[in-house]
């Protein structure tokens, strides 16, 4: 039975896809994975904006969207779209502000009960550790722009050099936490003016850094593999390329909007300027974007190096004794050249993941030899209040999404309507009353962040482990969490 | 106020409603300041005239407001005057203004919400016969 929402007709083609057939310009159809009872979350912008991106030029397959879905600019939040690089666009819109905003799951060899007599205590000294909040700057010395140069173009092997971290970590981070392409001569000054002093910082909004303990196991197999276990104490992080990104991205919007009627490409949202992944244009935001990628990368490896040092120092323990390793990094927010199943053939695309995780199968060649037999680590952060999830890459991913997956719970609430639902509520008692500890810079951030304004990630996340995209490993839940 | 916020899924959307294009610009600015900062009281210790151009008044506004986000981020200078000079419609969009500034460096300012940038998020000016509205959306 064909569901219509706001105009727009979705055909089910199996439990958890809905199709909306071709028209207005559309190039390819879109496709949704939602489960039949989230639909009721859906107003019809974000429909429309799938929509919208299938207009794109060069198109390949289906304008996707995962089921944590919800408007974004140009591309919705959870959108992915791969263009045929010999013809097809790169879109800054296809990739957002924070540019290679994502999450790393470091592991330890520690039970909840090691740190549960310290965890107040650990919580405020990483809290005093990292810098967190409205333009948060200084964790390290104040970058020369000679290290800013290095850290766009090298990416994580810099922040190893600097002594933050260990081969491993670059082994098991997306892309190897360098993507070759960037060249900070294509960076903008007012991008490195931005993005100077904020290495090492974790920002506002929905960044976090999350001290968690692993709740339940669903594949034993993969789970040993990956080296999680039942009660195991982990720690994620969420943030991205700071003021930096934000910049490039602006930068971008505006340049590429002059390439578009340059190129006389018709699009239905200006959100979606764009140039062809091959032009001059392309190729500049291309390079400036990765330069942000690698930023954000070589962030996320100091935070988390900051935070070993935190978990040691507190907690009186040796190297040997905390085992810390990263699990996984991922970027949630990215474009990328890569080869896919186009019409029964190889192509080289450009994937466009907004709001939407990589998600690669078994014997990949981009995936580290540990993740050869397992696929890779999937990471999906909920709420703070709740639970997250680690999965596993499938081959199913492979065919029909590209390779990608959803990337965390999808917002249910306004900004504004948070605020008004946390009034005359104790939310810092509430989640202590849960076990969770809460340091933030202010009560709005915590209201606006709260549990009740997210779905549920454990249903976002069905649909995807359902559609057989993702195979569900492990679940997290948090015991203490550091915001903006 | 000649601003207000409309509800938004995720960010935060800014409305702004005055007689003329040139009168929506400070209203704008005042809504903005009202999201990124907490304070409300300012000195001004320091004055820049800005030429901003464009195709349209919304990509004026928006690049105005993603100029002095730029300036609050990196410099910690947050306008708290804006005198408009010049403004003309044709035969493209252009503004001079002497726009004051004061210092977070020097007076304690607190910062409220960290703005990624203005985006052109279905940015059209509309006129309802009286006056003219422009919604913009902050990317928090």
């Amino acid at each position: 039975m064909p569901l219509t929402i706001k105009g727009i007709t979705l055909q089910q083609i199996t439990e958890c896809v809905w199709e909306i057939a071709p028209e207005k310009g559309m190039r390819v159809p879109g496709r949704v994975y939602i489960s039949p009872e989230m639909l009721s979350g859906i107003n019809g912008e974000e429909l429309k904006q799938v929509m919208n991106v299938a207009c794109l030029p060069g198109i390949v397959n289906y304008s996707l969207a995962m089921p944590d879905i919800h408007w974004g600019y140009g591309f919705p939040i959870g959108g992915v779209a791969a263009t045929r690089v010999s013809d097809g666009v790169i879109s800054p819109g296809g990739v957002g502000y924070d540019i290679n905003c994502g999450v790393r799951l470091a592991l330890t060899g520690l039970n909840y009960t090691d740190i549960q007599p310290k965890l107040e205590q650990l919580i405020k000294n990483l809290y005093n550790a990292i810098p967190t909040g409205v333009g948060a700057r200084g964790a390290i010395s104040k970058l020369q722009l000679n290290d800013l140069k290095k850290v766009s173009e090298t990416g994580v092997s810099w922040a190893l050099e600097q002594g933050f971290g260990t081969q491993n970590d670059k082994e098991c981070t997306e892309e190897f936490g360098c993507m070759k392409e960037a060249d900070f001569s294509a960076v903008s000054q007012k991008a490195k003016e931005r993005g100077i002093d904020q290495l090492g910082t974790l920002g506002s909004g929905n960044h976090f850094l999350e001290i968690e303990v692993v709740r339940e196991i669903y594949d034993e197999e993969i789970a040993r593999s990956y080296g999680l276990f039942k009660g195991q104490v982990v720690v994620q992080i969420h943030t991205g390329s700071r003021g930096f990104g934000y910049q490039i991205c602006d930068d971008f919007v505006k340049q590429l909007g002059e390439a578009t009627k340059k190129y006389k490409i018709d699009l239905p949202d200006r959100q979606l300027a764009c140039a062809p992944v091959d032009s001059e244009e392309g190729e500049l935001y291309f390079r400036s974007m990765a330069s942000a990628a690698n930023f954000a990368w070589t962030n996320r490896q100091i935070i988390m190096e900051l935070a070993k040092r935190e978990f040691l120092k507190t907690l009186h323990l040796q190297q040997s004794d905390l085992r810390f390793r990263l699990l996984y990094d991922v970027s949630h927010n990215i474009a990328k050249i890569e080869k896919h199943l186009v019409d029964g053939k190889i192509e080289s695309v450009c994937v466009h993941r907004k709001g939407a995780t990589r998600a690669f199968a078994p014997g990949h060649p981009d995936l580290p030899n540990m993740y050869q037999l397992t696929g890779q680590p999937v990471l999906i952060p909920g709420d703070m209040g709740r639970y997250s999830f680690v999965c596993a890459g499938t081959q199913s991913a492979m065919e029909a999404t590209f390779g990608s997956s959803c990337h965390g719970a999808g917002r249910l609430m306004s900004r504004s309507m948070a605020l008004t639902a946390a009034k005359g509520r104790n939310l810092i008692g509430e989640l202590r009353e849960k076990g969770i500890i809460i340091q933030a810079k202010g009560n709005d951030t915590i209201a606006e962040e709260m549990p009740g304004v997210y779905k549920d990630v454990a249903s976002v996340v069905d649909v995807m482990h359902r559609s057989g995209i993702i195979r569900k490993v492990a679940k997290l839940r948090p015991l203490g969490v550091i915001k903006g | 106020m000649p601003f207000d916020f409309i509800d938004h899924p995720a960010d935060i959307a800014l409305h702004a409603f005055n007689t003329s294009y040139s009168n929506l610009l400070p209203d704008f600015i005042q809504g903005w300041r009202s999201v990124a900062v907490e304070s409300t009281k300012f000195n001004s210790v320091l004055t820049q005239i800005i030429k901003w151009e464009a195709e349209s008044f919304e990509e004026l506004a928006i690049n105005m407001l993603n100029d002095l986000n730029f300036f609050l981020d990196t410099r910690g200078q947050i306008c708290v005057e804006f005198t408009i000079m010049q403004f003309h419609t044709t035969p493209i969009f252009s503004l001079e203004a002497a726009v004051q500034f004061d210092d977070n460096t020097m007076h304690d300012i607190v910062r409220k919400q960290e703005i990624k940038a203005i985006t052109f998020h279905d940015a059209a000016v509309q006129f309802d016969g009286k006056n003219y509205h422009l919604k913009l959306v902050l990317d928090i």
